[in-house]
């Protein structure tokens, strides 16, 4: 049993992080913006941590989550449904598209996995449009249903709960059997089977886990800008993104999609100033050099120069 | 009836060519180092940004522009293979060559934003239409096809009949051997990587043809999906199951949009990308080495 | 009491055929070596034992029970437990990880606490003795460290039975022995059946109860250590001599 001391120690690292965010978003309108922006980049990098950091699965279409939580979100809205209780909903229904896209998916192997993720990513946009689904390429506006009710700081306190939720719900994977099985089939998927792991119930449960929160973040995203449409709500930026904090703070721990989806919005922020239009270009680069040369992220970078931060960086 | 078969057939076919080409890079480079290459798509916009500003510069045809496209992309590909794909080769993370590609891609198609802008372009090459009277084409498609034909037979004499094309083959069925056998494999990766970034190059200015106002920094998107269900249909690790690849599909994208059409409220053009996704999945799962691929 | 029962298996893979109609038996509390020229299909056996590949013909039958189309993990479950020729530890997870793992998804599956599985780990790295490097990642120990893991992690799934495919090699004489030493205690001590596919003849011969050889994927002979010893048919196809064998066996 650790002590008081010790766990203290283990989650004030988080805590201070999120004590800073709330303070920040009460300053002003504009740092609420940033915060919103960081929490919801780490709400999903966070999800993505799931099944990419434990489960060694590399999901490129981890943006279609967001989709759907969006227009699930946009269809109850219309029908008078509250939009808290929608993004909810929306989070359920994208875990269940999880499961069914998972129980087909999770059998295909590394590049296969990949190509095939990141394929589903214009393959729902297309069908979206193509079938004339939910507004087709025009989508729904949400505006005569939603106008009055926006409140930004609602926007932001939920996805701030999302990600509180999310970190708990790492820890408690991280210390279960399920994590120990995750971890296992992510280093070794064949000697994990003969060790008794079901790999593919893990993976199909990780998945399902990883769906959840991009689904509400959706809903958030839909209640921000409006107008859910395919071009608006199903970016593969939001893939990369992910995977690149996920990558950045480090792969595979509790705080490292934190720490990187702060990092990487700081960073953005600055470039937007001095360099405008060049983000994306400069975050490609940044990913490859992460690969190269930190391959354990921002803190597996601290634990190795700082070994007293060690209990801190969980 | 016969007259749209015929269309169908040759417009497929016509079209699926090119497709094939456009996408015998990524199958080559899967083969020779099992690695996706993420880039490709954005290989692709290059090339045809290449055509592009030969025509607007220079003032040369797609056709033409094809030599400056390929030495483009060659040079290109030694460059992205050097300073990125080499150090990821060995790296106990299959997904660092993964993820990495697809940064650079997009990378990539924020550097082509930032430098010619979202704009859309076209490149309107015309030169007459050969009529029938029952059929008529493009007379541009025509040369299009009949230079994908010399490009493919181009590939061929190289994989073939040169020395380095043995080599790339050579380690495409076995680097170990392939290396025990004298031949240098690293150089050989290289220049694979560097050929396959070329054939995307030449397949992006060729492509051009069919998009006479489509060129835009994000149009990989649009064959992104494509490329991958050509490469998978069609075999990995085998060039020529690129061609295989795109014949299915482009014969799939005249077929499938008639059919579709008999469903009412769908858009048959969008709604075929998506079946092209199903199949990707079907094949993924059932024979995933595709038509042409090695059987295990 | 037959424990396991391989049954005429047949395993081609393409044009090869890795196992011709292979047919053995393993009974309860029994050490069985297995042993042959490299190619001869032991692994592959020992694959399609633990459901790693699924055989073209035959059947496995594990305490009456045709277990052939069970998935690998289930088969674990049921108390077959394997180590790997090329050691396969979790590279990033450290030692102790790598023991929970096989815990926590063997015999025990879902009936075992996190916390009782950490202290069941302790007890069998303490067994196998390396206790210095629990909290170590697998991937910085040493060849012997890492055969020792191979079985710590097979001991975690607590197997009836055990296959160990070359747990020796690439050890010196005293770690040899010392896992030898190790083996006996595990099996007297926990009761476990034990399957050895070993190449080191004087190990192999010293501990087994009976040894079976392949070659080519077919069991040419099957019999007690003395009795293969004298075996011509092992002899030849070991030298590649008929005349070669014969003098040796007249020895």
């Amino acid at each position: 049993m650790e002590d008081v001391g010790d766990a203290v120690k283990k989650y004030s690292g988080l805590i201070l992080i999120y004590l800073l965010l709330i303070l920040l978003s009460l300053i002003s309108t504009a740092y609420l913006e940033i915060v919103y922006y960081v929490l919801f980049l780490m709400v999903i990098s966070q999800s993505l941590n799931i099944i990419m950091g434990f489960g060694g699965l590399y999901n490129f279409g981890h943006a279609v989550f967001i989709g759907i939580g969006a227009y699930v979100f946009a269809l109850l809205v219309v029908q008078g449904l509250n939009p808290y209780i929608s993004m909810i909903a929306g989070g359920i229904v994208s875990s269940a598209v999880a499961f069914l896209i998972g129980i087909v998916v999770l059998r295909l192997r590394g590049p296969f996995f990949a190509i095939c993720t990141l394929s589903t990513v214009p393959a729902v946009k297309y069908l979206i449009i193509g079938g004339k689904i939910a507004g087709g390429a025009a989508g729904i506006t949400l505006f005569r249903y939603l106008g009055e009710a926006y409140n930004p700081y609602m926007l932001t306190y939920i996805l701030l709960i999302s990600s509180v939720a999310i970190t708990i719900l790492t820890l408690k994977v991280s210390a279960s059997p399920l994590g120990y099985s995750l971890k296992a089939l992510r280093e070794d998927h064949d000697v994990a089977e003969t060790s008794g792991v079901d790999t593919t119930r893990c993976k199909i449960i990780a998945f399902i886990i990883s769906a959840l929160f991009p689904g509400v973040a959706g809903g958030v995203l839909a209640f921000k800008i409006f107008w859910v449409m395919p071009e608006t709500v199903i970016d593969l930026t939001w893939s990369i993104e992910a995977i690149l904090i996920v990558l950045l703070g480090g792969s595979g721990t509790t705080i490292g999609p934190i720490i990187g989806a702060v990092v990487y919005e700081v960073l953005k922020d600055l470039l937007m100033r001095y360099f405008p239009g060049l983000q994306l270009l400069i975050f490609g680069l940044l990913v490859v050099a992460i690969i190269s040369v930190a391959p354990e992220g921002i803190v597996g970078l601290l634990k190795n120069r700082f070994k007293r931060l060690r209990s801190f960086l969980i | 009836m016969f007259e749209l078969v015929f269309q169908v057939l040759v417009y497929g076919v016509i079209i699926g060519a090119v497709y094939g080409l456009a996408t015998m890079g990524l199958n080559l480079i899967w083969g020779v180092m099992r690695v996706v290459n993420f880039t490709h798509a954005e290989l692709l916009t290059l090339g045809a940004y290449t055509a592009y500003w030969a025509w607007v510069l220079i003032g040369l045809n797609p056709i033409a522009s094809i030599p400056l496209s390929a030495l483009l992309g060659f040079v290109i590909g030694i460059f992205i293979f050097y300073i990125i794909i080499y150090r990821l080769l060995f790296s106990p993370d299959i997904h660092s060559t993964l993820v990495a590609t697809f940064a650079l891609g997009v990378a990539l198609a924020e550097l082509m934003k930032v430098l010619w802008t979202a704009d859309y372009r076209g490149v309107p090459w015309a030169l007459g239409v050969i009529k029938f009277s029952w059929f008529s084409i493009p007379i541009t498609y025509v040369f299009t096809f009949i230079s994908c034909i010399l490009i493919i037979i181009i590939v061929y004499f190289i994989l073939y009949r040169t020395y380095f094309g043995k080599s790339i083959r050579a380690v495409i069925w076995d680097s170990g051997a392939a290396a025990i056998c004298g031949v240098n494999v690293k150089a050989t990766l290289a220049l694979g990587f560097a050929l396959g970034s070329a054939l995307a190059f030449i397949g992006g200015s060729l492509i051009v043809i069919y998009l006479p106002t489509g060129i835009n920094p994000y149009m990989g998107h649009l064959y992104l999906l494509r490329c991958f269900v050509i490469a998978v249909v069609g075999g990995l690790g085998n060039p020529w199951g690129a061609l295989a690849g795109g014949l299915v599909l482009g014969l799939l994208e005249q077929v499938s949009p008639i059919v579709l059409g008999y469903i009412p409220g769908v858009e048959p053009l969008s709604l075929t990308p998506f079946l092209s996704f199903l199949i990707l999945i079907i094949v993924l799962l059932i024979m995933p080495e595709g038509i042409l691929g090695r059987r295990r | 009491m037959v424990l396991l029962k391989v049954e005429n298996i047949v395993k081609r893979f393409g044009g090869i055929t890795a196992l011709k109609d292979v047919s053995l038996d393993i009974y309860e509390n029994e050490i069985l070596g297995l042993i042959g020229p490299n190619g001869s299909g032991k692994t592959t056996l020992v694959n399609v034992v633990t459901g790693v590949y699924t055989p073209d013909s035959g059947r496995i039958i594990y305490r009456g029970r045709d277990i052939t189309r069970t998935p690998p993990h289930l088969r674990c479950r049921m108390g077959i437990a394997r180590t790997y020729q090329v050691t396969r530890p979790f590279n990033n997870l450290t030692v102790l990880e790598n023991v929970m793992v096989s815990i926590l998804n063997g015999r025990r599956c879902g009936k075992i606490s996190v916390e009782e599985a950490k202290e069941l780990a302790e007890n069998i790295i303490e067994t196998i003795g390396l206790s210095k490097f629990k909290e170590s990642p697998s991937k910085s120990l040493n060849a012997q460290g890492r055969k020792r893991l191979e079985i710590a992690r097979a001991l975690g799934a607590e197997p009836e039975l055990m296959l160990l495919d070359e747990c020796l090699a690439g050890l010196t004489p005293s770690e040899i022995s010392e896992m030898l030493n190790t083996i006996r205690r595990i099996k007297s001590e926990r009761k476990i059946t034990i399957l050895m596919i070993e190449h080191l003849m004087h190990a192999v011969m010293n501990i087994s109860d009976r040894i079976a050889v392949l070659h080519e994927g077919v069991k040419i002979a099957e019999g007690k250590p003395e009795d293969i010893a004298g075996n011509i048919k092992v002899a030849e196809v070991y030298f590649g001599d008929r005349e070669l064998a014969l003098k040796f066996v007249k020895r």
